[in-house]
């Protein structure tokens, strides 16, 4: 922060930080500072700060008070009605509010992380260009513009090993190169927010939290290719991102960031947000191409591919945000002290979005090569409700479970997809005793199966075979056949099939066929859910002798079929149960089976 | 070139081919399932699948370019057990309702299967029935037999450039339908049904009608318009019941509505089935063929013996045969001694080719319509090519959409290919010439090199104003100019050219004009791009070239009816040609009812039959054997694929008869016989070998050397409030598809069209009556609000009896004035 002298108070104001009621604390911080004469009674400045993503969603709101006196003091799960403690307390009078403090969790949350990419995110107020600039902002693109070739700026991206966050893992400044060298006056540079995983949300806290960082990266890439037109897919289920993106892409036009001859360096680059309507598949470069261009989102035989012939005919490079992200930092810093993080195949930091059975949910950046077991249980605080890890989903749909037993597979894209999962966008879903495999495996190829385009074959047919099949033991209907049978089609759509969502949509049935075979059995064979969550496999009962007679399973349940009385063992009467599994997963006891 | 070797054998070819396209050349075929060659790739059923060595996935044949060194293996046991579980899985979704598919039998998918060796089903799934599209016209879409190829769409988009159908939905979900979900609303080609390799897309006129495997296949040439496109018809019991074309054809197997569904009036109530006699009682009546045809040679005889062969008219028809025209004009010069002999073709078209004849010495175009695919450029004059030929349509949007060629459109009202185009320039009624002089002064201040002699015309066109010469035709400086830049320095510039431009007012020295800017452009060169006149009929070229036509002293069709008019003429014979919908048909009437003999040989019961003495029931195309000329000159054979209805009989049976009984002198008179004749009169029939695929017709040598036709400053076009331009749309062919109920399916009725400002000021609404009237007659219809024209005009389409535009028309013109007011 370059005003030391005064006061800030910095509001998380993500998605998460909005759904939990940021507005209204920042509302009653502002009322309050001004009904209180705040100002006057410290004698300082005092700023409301409305932040990007601070990535521990969980707690949100999040609030973050600094003054000269106490340095950063972070406060979680802030309601408008705490505000006028802090102020008065924490502000007025010095003294940290302990009761209301973020626990001890939350500096471990933080501290084990290595923040690059989002360095600005939940420090910097997205939607002024002046916080960008206090924190470097176009230094990269001036340096590239004054300083270097377009070719020593693709040579720097390749000598700093960075790799596609999209999933891939493509070098990018070999993906730029190529691009580079097709010939053309008129290319076109994506970037690809159309994040579309489930539990995946990095691009959109990006996005959210510090689109000049995106907006500065993609410069950069258009000057190193040669790109004079820029497209930003923004998938339209990301309102705030596309709101902030857009202040941010009129401010840059205003000031001289975007448009033609940039800030006089003789550079021009333009720029435009494309909403996406929401189709998975819009994610896979050739069908984000299609859609942009006004056609049916589907993907394109490769080749010619689209660095040759892309957006329009064009030749087109496309990146993720998260790696247009990383490369200002690159510039800035330079490729050696960005290859000297990570590991030999992967460099740099990874944003990951740890969600599931974890304490702390949330989006974590890390080192890229930390082991799988030190994000969740270092930095996120292990599984919750003292329930045991069964295993964590990385890579979204395409990507595979990964069981207890590798836990301590680093986090690169190649460790991953020797695990049977891959690195993907970086979602990370955790499951714990309470999870079924199959169920999982289930839950993943109905996303897939939903979001095929279905052009060709394999994916159209091939995954709603498939899911036929997993329903059927799910229903505890399977034959042992179709274990065999699951693994053969999916090696036959993962080899078959157009473009990547079907090349990857059998992963999570091969992993959790190969880690939890066990499961996928019990289900066929005993006609039983080992982790009593496949419902129709289930008669649920108590078990009196775990049970502590709390009665949390009465609260919990909506259709009257617990009995319980203060200090009775509960009862569970099966002619009122839906199976909805409410009241096993309010009870902490594992009373309930 | 790039070397590769697949399985073992080495081949070369040029850069950018497939794997699929590279195996072809050495005979290696790789199974394919939803590759199309007409159209672009598509990559989605994946059974095309081959192994390239080092590449770690199997790549697709279909869209896989070849690169040098690259070893291609295309059969292996794991590729045949791949292929195998996509046709597995193809038919999970599949109903197997074979036995009631009209596709069974020519189903890609049962071949597929079946070479693939798909012979059980490991897999299934639970499906939802999808909802039949029942509602379509015409087509029927059944989603739940649709392998999702695209091919359909692919040639809706492609080919025939419309745009109707589309993938919708995502997943299991995803069909084929309309983009708006509404019925089926297009051109109603049925490409897409021919494309369809199952039977999810079905023509409604052939569903249940029989097995494929059990018609008779009888290759010929489509009968409607001049494209000559080839097709075969599906015939059994009697009866055509389909019609297709195969995509190895010249026309790549691409139809239009006519072509596919056209065939349906050869079972129109309205053909005529028995000869008919004008009895003592006034009424015609049922005859056999001797009373008929003896009653019409004596009257013949007594005229011609009392008035000589002068009182005696024919009218042709550029429906029939090259060999019936023959034999029409022969029994009218040589048994009656009458050269009073035309056809519609005298509206227009005779008078254009006069002039390419005397321009550049050929007839018909001067090359074929596969040369509109190598055009650089090409411009479309005066002519909507849909409802001229559609066959010639689609090469022009292939050219411009697949090789960039330029498209310049010259037309006073928006046509299909404006979409495609990159100029278009909309003139004032009747302003053609103003247009054709603008170009050729841009042209000529580009630089563009003259050929030798031509310099001539610089002169003359620099007496004209670029600016007057636009204002006068309603079009800006600019978009001349651009119009130029789409042709100046292209070599391969075709023209096209059709009945908007030849049958306006003043056509032939238009036309003259639009040959000497064909000289400019180099057009007519043997390394031109080709000049093409289009008639919407299917032989006006050949019945031209057989010699129908006014020769001598022979009066042209407005002489004859002059000739009936002042008594001089006492007998016509009208072949194939209903006088009565002609323009100014009133007149034409009245002078019917005035002859001492109307003799109509005819296919339909048409308004002529009224005025007649003896009716002569013909047979239709595909009732007949002989030669059809397109109208790019290719001589092509058609065969008979079925009988005439009743006693009607092949137009060279009748006229063979009728000739014997005017000479007395029966004689043997075939197809064949007069083929020969034909061969030893008629110019570059020689080389004709009586195949279906033919022969272009040979001495067509272009030359350029005559001498380009004065330039001088054209008169400014008449400042009509209204004016009225009949002429053809897509849906119909002539009168003969308004006797078809798949056309009228679509295309039921007779409409008016007018610009919205008209009909605002008017008063008018979409699908209100108004009323037109003309000099010459009058009309009613609903109208149709079409922002395609420009203020002041309107367009009523020249097919419908009913409706009956032609009649307000005078004389040759396909312009006139006219009130219009609220019916």
């Amino acid at each position: 922060m370059s005003d030391n002298a005064g006061i800030k108070i910095l509001i998380c104001q993500g998605t998460g930080g909005i759904s939990a009621g940021a507005k209204q604390v920042e509302a009653e911080f502002t009322r309050l500072i001004a009904e209180k004469g705040i100002v006057a009674q410290v004698g300082k400045r005092c700023d409301v700060v409305k932040t990007g993503c601070r990535g521990l969603c969980a707690n949100d709101v999040l609030v973050d008070v600094i003054t000269p006196e106490l340095g950063r003091v972070t406060y979680d799960f802030v309601v408008p009605e705490d505000v006028a403690a802090i102020l008065d307390q924490h502000i007025v009078a010095n003294e940290v509010i302990e009761k209301k403090k973020a626990k001890a969790y939350y500096n471990t949350f933080v501290d084990q992380q290595m923040r690059v990419v989002m360095t600005g995110c939940g420090q910097i107020d997205p939607e002024r260009i002046d916080a960008f600039l206090e924190e470097d902002g176009f230094k990269a693109i001036e340096k590239c513009v004054k300083t270097m070739k377009p070719a020593e700026v693709i040579d720097e991206v390749k000598k700093s090993g960075l790799r596609g966050r999209g999933g891939g893992g493509f070098p990018t400044g070999m993906k730029w190169s190529f691009c580079a060298a097709s010939p053309g006056n008129h290319k076109y540079l994506i970037c690809n927010a159309d994040e579309g995983d489930p539990g995946a949300f990095m691009d959109r806290s990006i996005l959210e939290g510090d689109p000049y960082c995106v907006i500065e990266g993609m410069m950069i890439a258009a000057y190193a290719i040669g790109c004079d037109a820029g497209y930003v897919y923004v998938r339209a289920e990301y309102p705030l991102a596309i709101d902030r993106l857009q202040k941010a892409l009129d401010t840059c036009y205003e000031k001289g960031y975007l448009g033609k001859n940039i800030q006089g360096w003789g550079f021009d680059f333009d720029m435009r947000i494309k909403k996406g309507a929401g189709a998975f598949v819009c994610g896979e470069e050739t069908a984000l191409m299609a859609s942009i261009e006004g056609e049916r989102g589907m993907p394109r035989p490769r080749p010619p591919f689209p660095a040759v012939k892309g957006l329009w005919g064009f030749p087109t490079n496309i990146n993720n945000v998260e790696t247009f992200a990383n490369v200002r930092h690159i510039i800035n810093k330079g490729s050696e002290w960005y290859a000297s993080l990570g590991t030999d195949t992967t460099k740099g930091t990874k944003i990951f979005a740890v969600t599931g059975k974890v304490k702390h949910t949330g989006l974590v950046e890390v080192p890229a090569g930390m082991s799988v077991r030190d994000v969740i249980y270092s930095v996120c605080g292990g599984i919750a409700n003292n329930r045991k890890f069964k295993a964590v989903q990385a890579g979204g749909p395409s990507g595979g479970c990964i069981p207890a037993e590798v836990l301590d597979t680093p986090v690169d894209y190649d460790s991953l997809i020797k695990a049977g999962a891959m690195m993907g966008s970086g979602g990370l879903v955790v499951m714990d005793e309470t999870t079924c495999m199959v169920d999982v495996a289930r839950f993943f190829l109905t996303f897939t199966k939903m979001e095929s385009c279905g052009k060709c074959v394999p994916c159209r047919i091939g995954l709603k075979a498939m899911l036929d099949i997993l329903e059927r033991i799910t229903e505890g209907r399977g034959e042992m056949a179709d274990i065999d049978t699951l693994l053969e089609m999916g090696a036959t759509i993962k080899k078959a099939s157009l473009c990547g969502l079907g090349q990857t949509a059998p992963n999570p049935i091969l992993s959790t066929v190969k880690y939890f075979r066990h499961e996928y059995e019990a289900h066929i064979q005993d006609k039983r859910c080992p982790s009593n969550s496949c419902k129709e496999l289930l008669l649920w009962q108590v078990v009196p002798e775990k049970c502590v007679k709390c009665g949390a399973c009465l609260r919990a349940c909506p259709s009257n079929a617990i009995k319980w009385e203060k200090g009775e063992v509960a009862e569970l009467i099966k002619e009122n149960c839906t199976k909805c599994k409410s009241c096993y997963d309010a009870c902490r006891f594992m009373a309930i089976e | 070139m790039v070397s590769l070797t697949i399985d073992g054998k080495s081949v070369q070819v040029e850069k950018g081919t497939t794997i699929l396209e590279a195996a072809a050349t050495v005979g290696i075929t790789i199974p394919t399932l939803c590759w199309l060659k007409k159209v672009s790739p598509t990559g989605a059923c994946r059974v095309c699948a081959v192994e390239v060595a080092g590449v770690e996935r199997t790549m697709t044949a279909c869209n896989t370019p070849v690169k040098e060194g690259i070893e291609v293996t295309t059969d292996t046991p794991a590729l045949r057990e791949a292929r195998r579980k996509i046709m597995e899985l193809m038919l999970v979704n599949h109903p197997l309702d074979c036995p009631v598919c009209d596709a069974g039998g020519e189903c890609d998918l049962q071949d597929s299967c079946y070479a693939l060796n798909a012979t059980k089903q490991d897999y299934s799934a639970i499906l939802e029935r999808k909802a039949i599209r029942y509602d379509w016209p015409l087509i029927e879409s059944d989603p739940n037999r649709c392998i999702l190829c695209e091919k359909c769409v692919k040639v809706d988009h492609e080919i025939v450039g419309c745009d109707a159908i589309e993938v919708v939905n995502k997943g299991e979900d995803a069909i084929i339908d309309t983009v708006d979900g509404k019925p089926l609303n297009c051109e109603f080609c049925g490409n897409c049904v021919a494309a369809c390799p199952t039977g999810a897309l079905i023509t409604k006129p052939f569903k249940f009608k029989g097995r494929p495997w059990t018609f008779n296949r009888i290759p010929s040439v489509c009968a409607f318009c001049g494209a000559g496109c080839q097709i075969e018809y599906h015939a059994k019991e009697g009866r055509v019941e389909r019609v297709t074309s195969e995509d190895d054809s010249y026309n790549n197997g691409n139809l239009c509505i006519n072509g596919r569904f056209g065939y349906r009036y050869l079972h129109s109530l309205e053909r005529l089935a028995d000869p008919l006699l004008r009895g003592d009682s006034g009424a015609l009546a049922k005859t056999d063929w001797d009373t008929a045809l003896s009653a019409a040679a004596a009257k013949l005889k007594e005229i011609v013996a009392r008035d000589g062969g002068k009182a005696v008219a024919g009218i042709g028809s550029p429906r029939v045969t090259n060999e019936e025209s023959f034999l029409f004009q022969k029994l009218f010069r040589e048994a009656l001694g009458s050269s009073n002999l035309d056809s519609e073709a005298g509206l227009g078209f005779a008078q254009a080719q006069a002039q390419m004849l005397r321009r550049f010495g050929f007839t018909g175009a001067s090359k074929q319509l596969d040369a509109l695919d190598e055009a650089q450029a090409i411009l479309v004059f005066g002519c909507d090519l849909n409802a001229e030929a559609t066959g010639a349509e689609y090469r022009v949007i292939k050219a411009a959409t697949k090789k960039d060629a330029r498209l310049v459109l010259v037309n006073m009202r928006d046509v299909k290919l404006r979409k495609f185009s990159n100029a278009h320039l909309k003139h004032l009624p009747g302003a053609e010439l103003q247009v054709i002089y603008a170009l050729m002064k841009g042209l000529i201040e580009a630089g563009v090199a003259l050929p030798a002699g031509a310099e001539g015309i610089k002169e003359g066109l620099a007496q004209l104003s670029m600016d007057e010469l636009c204002q006068q035709a309603g079009v800006t400086v600019a978009a001349v100019e651009n119009a130029v830049r789409q042709l100046a320095g292209m070599s391969r510039v075709a023209i096209v050219f059709g009945a908007d431009l030849i049958r306006s007012a003043d056509a032939s020295g238009k036309i003259a004009a639009l040959a000497d800017l064909a000289v400019i452009t180099g057009s007519a060169s043997e390394q031109g791009g080709g000049i093409f006149p289009i008639d919407a009929k299917n032989n006006t070229v050949g019945m031209l070239d057989m010699g129908v036509a006014p020769g001598g002293d022979g009066k042209d069709i407005w002489g004859i009816v002059e000739g009936i008019e002042k008594g001089s003429i006492k007998a016509l014979y009208l072949l194939g040609c209903d006088l009565s919908g002609l323009p100014d048909n009133q007149r034409i009437r009245k002078a019917l009812g005035k002859l001492e003999l109307l003799v109509v040989q005819d296919v339909f019961q048409g308004d002529s039959l009224d005025y007649a003495h003896v009716v002569l029931p013909a047979g239709a195309a595909a009732e007949k054997s002989g030669s059809f000329t397109s109208l790019d000159n290719r001589v092509q054979a058609i065969f008979k694929a079925v009988d005439a209805p009743g006693q009607a009989r092949e137009d060279w049976a009748i006229l063979a008869d009728l000739y014997g009984r005017l000479t007395d002198n029966a004689q043997a008179i075939t197809p064949a016989g007069l083929m020969a004749e034909i061969k030893g009169s008629a110019k570059g029939y020689q080389p004709f070998d009586g195949s279906r695929n033919g022969v272009i017709k040979g001495g067509s040598a272009a030359r350029t050397d005559a001498p380009l036709a004065p330039v001088a400053k054209p008169a400014a076009p008449a400042q009509a409030k209204f004016q009225l331009l009949v002429g053809p749309i897509g849906f119909h062919n002539g009168t003969s598809t308004t006797r078809s109920d798949a056309n009228l399916d679509v295309a039921p009725a007779g409409f008016v069209e007018l610009h919205p400002s008209d009909a605002a000021a008017l008063g008018i609404a979409e699908g209100a009556s108004v009323k037109l009237s003309s000099g010459n007659g009058a009309l009613t219809a609903a109208a149709k609000i079409s922002a395609k024209l420009q203020p002041g005009l309107l367009f009523a389409p020249s097919h419908f009896r009913d409706l009956n535009a032609n009649a307000l028309l005078k004389g040759n013109c396909n312009l006139v004035e006219v009130k219009v007011e609220k019916a």
